[in-house]
C-alpha cells in the first residue's frame, strides 16, 4: 500500500511539476480532475503572491515570462518557506541567474533585486530593543538604522524602471523603515558616498570611518570631500538611516578630511 | 497596554478575522458587534511594520484566538523547532488558551503548498496527526485544536470504510485534541460529497469544540461549492450554525473573511445576525440541560 509520505510527495509533484504526471495522479484516488483543481488552487494562489510582490518587474518581463518564470521556480525549487510573503523573494532567488545575463532588459536583475528587497524590509521587525541613539556626534560611534539593507546597483531602477540609463559606477541603493512608520525608504549613495556608508556602519566613529575612506583612496581631505561628506551624512541622519551617536569613543579627531565629494544620488 | 497588564479578556460570542484589509476600520469604529478577533500566526511572527503596529492596537481591544496556516497537523515531516519557539512567543504575548490549525497537510519535506490538502482517511493519518499533536502540544505549551477542513477530491480509502465523520472522531480520539469546528467546511462537504451534515453535527463531542468557524462560499457553476471565504454567509451556514450552537452550548464563533472584503458594516450586519443565533441557540442549549422541576423532598 502506498504510504502516506509517499502520496503527500506525489500531490506536492502534481501541484508544482511542469505538467503533472499520469503516475503521481494514479497514486490518488478519485476523479484525477478533482485532484488537478487543488494544481490550480496552489499555482493560482502563488502566482498572485509574486505578482504583487513584483509588479514592476512582471510588468517589464510580461505576463508569458514572468508566468514562466514562476513555473520554473515551483518545478525546480518550490515553496521552502512557510511565510507565503517569502515566496516572492524566493523566485527572485531562482531567477536571478537568468535574469541577469538578459541582454534585451539589461536593468531587468537591478529591478527585480530591488523590488524583492523592498518586499523584504517592508516586512522587517523594529527590534523590541531598539537601538538608543544620542544626536550626531562626529566623533561618536554610529548608531545605523537596524531595518537598513543595501544592494549594489548598475542602473538607478528605483527612479526609472522601464529603461534607466546606466549609471557612471555602481551605486548603493539603501532601503529602510522610518521608526514609527511602516513605510518603506529608499536613499541612493554614488560610489564614494557608498565607501563611506560601509565605512561608518563598521567603525568606532565617523570620524574613523572617515579617515578610512580617505586612506582607502589615497587621498587628503578637501573642501569637497568635506562638504559631500557632511552633506551625506546630514540626509542620512534626516532620512532616519543612521539614527545617531552612541556615546562618544575616546577617540581623536579625524583630522582634515579630504577627497572628492561623496554624496547622495538623488 | 497589553493583554495580560489589563483584566484578562476572553474570548466569547461572536468575533472577526483581524485581517490587514479590515484592520484600519475595525480600529477606527472598534464596534461592539466584535466581540474578539482571530489572527493568522504566520502573518505576525518575525514581522514588523503594519502587522506588529495592528497587533499592538488590537491587543489593546480585544481577546486573540491564533488560528494557524502553516503547522497542518497532517504532514508527515516534524516541525521546524525554531518556528514553534517563535510561534510559542506569541501565543505567550497574546496568552492564546489554545492554538489552532488545520487537519490537512500542507506540504512535506520542508516543501510548503500554501493550502490545504485533505488527509486520506486511514489508520496510518490517524497515527500520524496523533503524533504531530503531541509534538506541537509540547513545543507550545498548551493545548492543540484541529481544524476539520473542506474537501474537494474524495480522501475516503476504500479498504477503510470511513467517512469524513468517522476519520474526525478516530483523530480527536487518538490524539486527545481538541476541535476547532468549521460549520461551513462541513455545509460544503455536504453539498460537495452528498451527505447530510446534521448526524455529523451529532456525532462531534461537544466537549472538545473550543471554536466555531462560519464563512461564505462560492458556487460554481457546475455545482461545485469552493470554500472562498469570501462571500456572505449563506442562509443553509446559518440554519447549521443554530443546530450546532444548540447542541454543543457556548463556544465562541467566528465569522471568517479572508477576499473580496465589503464594506465593514456588511460584515457588522453579519456579526449581528449570528449574535443573535448565537443568543437563541445557547439559551435553547442551557433550557434544555436545566433540571426538570421535582416535587419538594418530604421527610
Amino acid at each position: 500500500m502506498t504510504s502516506l509520505a509517499e502520496v503527500q510527495r506525489a500531490f506536492t509533484r502534481i501541484c508544482f511539476d511542469h505538467e503533472p504526471q499520469a503516475a503521481d495522479l494514479a497514486l490518488l484516488h478519485d476523479d484525477a480532475s478533482r485532484w488537478l483543481m487543488y494544481r490550480r488552487m496552489v499555482r493560482s494562489r502563488l502566482f498572485k503572491m509574486m505578482r504583487n510582490g513584483l509588479p514592476k518587474t512582471a510588468a517589464l518581463l510580461g505576463p508569458t515570462r514572468f508566468d514562466a518564470a514562476i513555473s520554473d521556480y515551483l518545478a525546480e525549487h518550490a515553496p521552502q518557506t512557510r511565510f507565503i510573503r517569502e515566496v516572492v523573494n524566493e523566485l527572485v532567488d531562482h531567477a536571478l541567474p537568468g535574469w541577469a545575463q538578459d541582454e534585451a532588459l539589461p536593468h531587468l536583475a537591478d529591478l527585480a533585486r530591488y523590488e524583492a528587497l523592498k518586499w523584504r524590509v517592508g516586512a522587517l521587525e523594529w527590534p523590541t530593543t531598539a537601538p538608543v541613539a544620542d544626536e550626531l556626534d562626529f566623533e561618536g560611534r554610529p548608531v545605523l538604522n537596524p531595518t537598513v539593507r543595501d544592494l549594489t546597483v548598475r542602473f538607478r531602477v528605483d527612479k526609472d524602471w522601464r529603461s534607466p540609463s546606466r549609471l557612471d559606477g555602481a551605486h548603493r541603493v539603501l532601503v529602510h523603515q522610518k521608526p514609527g512608520s511602516n513605510r518603506v525608504y529608499t536613499y541612493v549613495l554614488n560610489p564614494m558616498g557608498g565607501q563611506l556608508f560601509d565605512a561608518w556602519r563598521e567603525s568606532e566613529s565617523f570620524a574613523e570611518g572617515a579617515r578610512h575612506v580617505l586612506a582607502a583612496n589615497e587621498r587628503a581631505p578637501d573642501a569637497r570631500f568635506i562638504d559631500g561628506m557632511a552633506g551625506v551624512l546630514a540626509d542620512m541622519v534626516e532620512q532616519s538611516i543612521f539614527l545617531g551617536s552612541a556615546r562618544a569613543p575616546a577617540s581623536q579627531s579625524a583630522g582634515p578630511p579630504d577627497p572628492s565629494a561623496p554624496g547622495p544620488d538623488r | 497596554m497589553s493583554a495580560k497588564a489589563d483584566t484578562k479578556r476572553i474570548a466569547e460570542g461572536v468575533g472577526l478575522g483581524l485581517r490587514h484589509d479590515l484592520a484600519e476600520a475595525m480600529f477606527e469604529r472598534d464596534p461592539a458587534e466584535i466581540g474578539w478577533v482571530e489572527i493568522h500566526p504566520e502573518n505576525y511572527v518575525a514581522r514588523g511594520g503594519t502587522f506588529a503596529d495592528n497587533l499592538e492596537r488590537a491587543l489593546e481591544r480585544w481577546a486573540i484566538l491564533p488560528h494557524g496556516l502553516s503547522l497542518c497537523v497532517g504532514t508527515t515531516t516534524r516541525y521546524e523547532a525554531s518556528y514553534v519557539r517563535q510561534l510559542r512567543g506569541l501565543l505567550d504575548k497574546i496568552d492564546a488558551p489554545f492554538y489552532s490549525d488545520h487537519l490537512c497537510f500542507g506540504g512535506i519535506d520542508g516543501t510548503y503548498l500554501h493550502d490545504l490538502l485533505p488527509l486520506p482517511f486511514t489508520k496510518e493519518s490517524v497515527r500520524n496527526v496523533a503524533e504531530r499533536v503531541a509534538e506541537l502540544q509540547d513545543g507550545i505549551g498548551r493545548p492543540v485544536a484541529v481544524e476539520n477542513i473542506s474537501y474537494y477530491a474524495d480522501p475516503s480509502m476504500p479498504e477503510h470504510g470511513w467517512a469524513e465523520p468517522d476519520f474526525l472522531l478516530e483523530v480527536l480520539d487518538a490524539a486527545d485534541c481538541k476541535l476547532l469546528l468549521d460549520v461551513n467546511n462541513i455545509y460544503v462537504n455536504a453539498l460537495n460529497h452528498r451527505f447530510d451534515p446534521r448526524p455529523y453535527i451529532d456525532r462531534i463531542p461537544a466537549e472538545r469544540v473550543v471554536q466555531i468557524h462560519v464563512a461564505g462560499h462560492l458556487t460554481k457553476k457546475d455545482g461545485q461549492i469552493i470554500d472562498t471565504h469570501g462571500e456572505p454567509i449563506c442562509e443553509g451556514v446559518y440554519d447549521l450554525l443554530d443546530y450546532t450552537l444548540e447542541r454543543i452550548g457556548p463556544t465562541p464563533v467566528l465569522l471568517e473573511r479572508d477576499g473580496n472584503f465589503p464594506p465593514l458594516e456588511e460584515l457588522l450586519g453579519e456579526l449581528s445576525r449570528l449574535r443573535t443565533i448565537y443568543d437563541r441557540a445557547t439559551a435553547a442549549h442551557a433550557a434544555s440541560r436545566a433540571p426538570a422541576p421535582a416535587s419538594e423532598a418530604r421527610p
